[in-house]
């Protein structure tokens, strides 16, 4: 048990950030088993080739561009990449190829209802996108693909609805009566970090 | 460089001021630099994902609440945008398989220690981490790089803080036996001193 705790204590001993309890203990299991302290120099050679693999960059890295950001208001390199792997923003030929299946199927449905079809026939045709209903807060784990977190929403009928802010948080809305069916299923997969249902999206600053 | 201090500048940032976002910038950038470069092992993109993440500072600088050191608080954002372009990557950049890191290791002793502390370079551990996952990968480096505390890494990470004592234990059990088989193989080569 004490070695356990002694593992457990010792990275934190080694980097400096633990309380003066914990470090008295630690200085007194060391001095109790000398064999403990080659693990001891073990951490503290990990911590320093680590400290070390590091390059020294300079503390202007990237600053020029930080301020042509500033000055300008060019798009910055996130949403560079969000926009190219289906983003918001999409490009004019994608929005303009868009637009057309939108007017193709709008002419499409107005047509049906011209023939009078049956009500039923009509629902099965209609996109489930949900517009209202309980809204998930919902955290991925980091190496969560986005393929991956496109399918599980797909999956609870869930829709993108903001995010991610500057915590990680993504709102998803689900459609309404079925939210806590949606975090049983989102809590069990290994790439949800996080969920939780929430009272509405936080405004930005 | 001091919550205290952060705050002041962020009061002229919020008012647009460029030089207290450049010296912002400068006592920060290395420290975020850091971080992304061990999350993403791109340099060039690691450069773009500090810029994005002082702008955000820039953009939004009364975000800051003081709960947190402002270097815990800045990570937390560049965290968020690295994951972004992680999982922008095309699959075949993934890291390694890890199967041949296996956690169990059979020298556990004193001798074993001592023998990589004193053999283990800069190249091999570099070369280590890099077969870890990310989140065991990122654990290690705010522990050792950034020197958090446990309750700061499990903020970042954004889980409980026996789930980053798992994490610990179990990156500290790959990388030492990757450490442990570089020496065992290659004896002089990169990662073990001769």
């Amino acid at each position: 048990m004490s070695n356990e705790r002694f593992a457990e204590l010792l990275p934190w001993y080694v980097n400096g950030s633990i309380d003066a309890t914990d470090r008295a203990w630690v200085d007194r299991y060391l001095s109790e088993h000398p064999d403990a302290r080659a693990e001891l120099s073990w951490y503290r050679s990990l911590q320093t080739r680590i400290q070390e693999s590091v390059p020294a960059v300079p503390a202007t890295i990237g600053l020029s561009r930080a301020m042509k950001l500033i000055r300008g208001d060019t798009p910055t390199f996130v949403e560079r990449i969000t926009a190219l792997f289906g983003g918001v923003a999409l490009r004019p030929a994608v929005t303009y190829a868009l637009l057309a299946v939108v007017v193709v199927q709008g002419g499409l449905m107005a047509n049906m209802f011209n023939q009078a079809r049956e009500a039923d026939e009509m629902r099965a045709l209609r996109a489930q996108t949900v517009e209202e209903g309980p809204l998930l807060k919902v955290n991925f784990a980091p190496d969560a693909k986005e393929s991956d977190i496109r399918l599980l929403l797909v999956s609870v009928q869930g829709t993108l609805t903001g995010g991610p802010g500057q915590l990680g948080d993504y709102y998803v809305r689900v459609p309404a009566g079925k939210e806590e069916q949606a975090v049983a299923k989102l809590k069990g997969k290994p790439i949800v970090q996080a969920v939780e249902l929430a009272p509405g999206i936080p405004p930005r600053d | 460089m001091e919550n205290e201090r952060v705050s002041k500048l962020l009061e002229r940032i919020a008012r647009q001021d460029q030089a207290a976002f450049q010296e912002l910038y400068k006592a920060f950038s290395r420290k975020v630099f850091a971080y992304v470069l061990n999350q993403l092992k791109d340099q060039a993109k690691a450069e773009e994902v500090l810029v994005d993440t002082m702008y955000e500072v820039w953009r939004n600088p009364t975000r800051f609440r003081g709960e947190s050191a402002f270097s815990t608080w800045l990570i937390g954002i560049a965290r968020n945008k690295a994951l972004l372009v992680y999982r922008s990557r095309r699959p075949d950049e993934d890291h390694a398989d890890l199967d041949d890191v296996a956690e169990i290791t059979p020298d556990e002793g004193p001798d074993g220690y001592a023998r990589l502390a004193e053999q283990q370079r800069r190249e091999g551990v570099q070369h280590c981490m890099g077969k870890l996952s990310e989140e065991h990968r990122e654990c290690l480096h705010l522990v050792f790089y950034e020197g958090m505390s446990l309750a700061e890494v499990a903020a970042i990470q954004r889980c409980p803080e026996n789930t980053v004592k798992t994490r610990l234990f179990h990156a500290r059990q790959r990388i030492k036996n990757c450490l442990r088989l570089l020496l065992e193989r290659e004896g002089s080569a990169p990662g073990v001193e001769s």
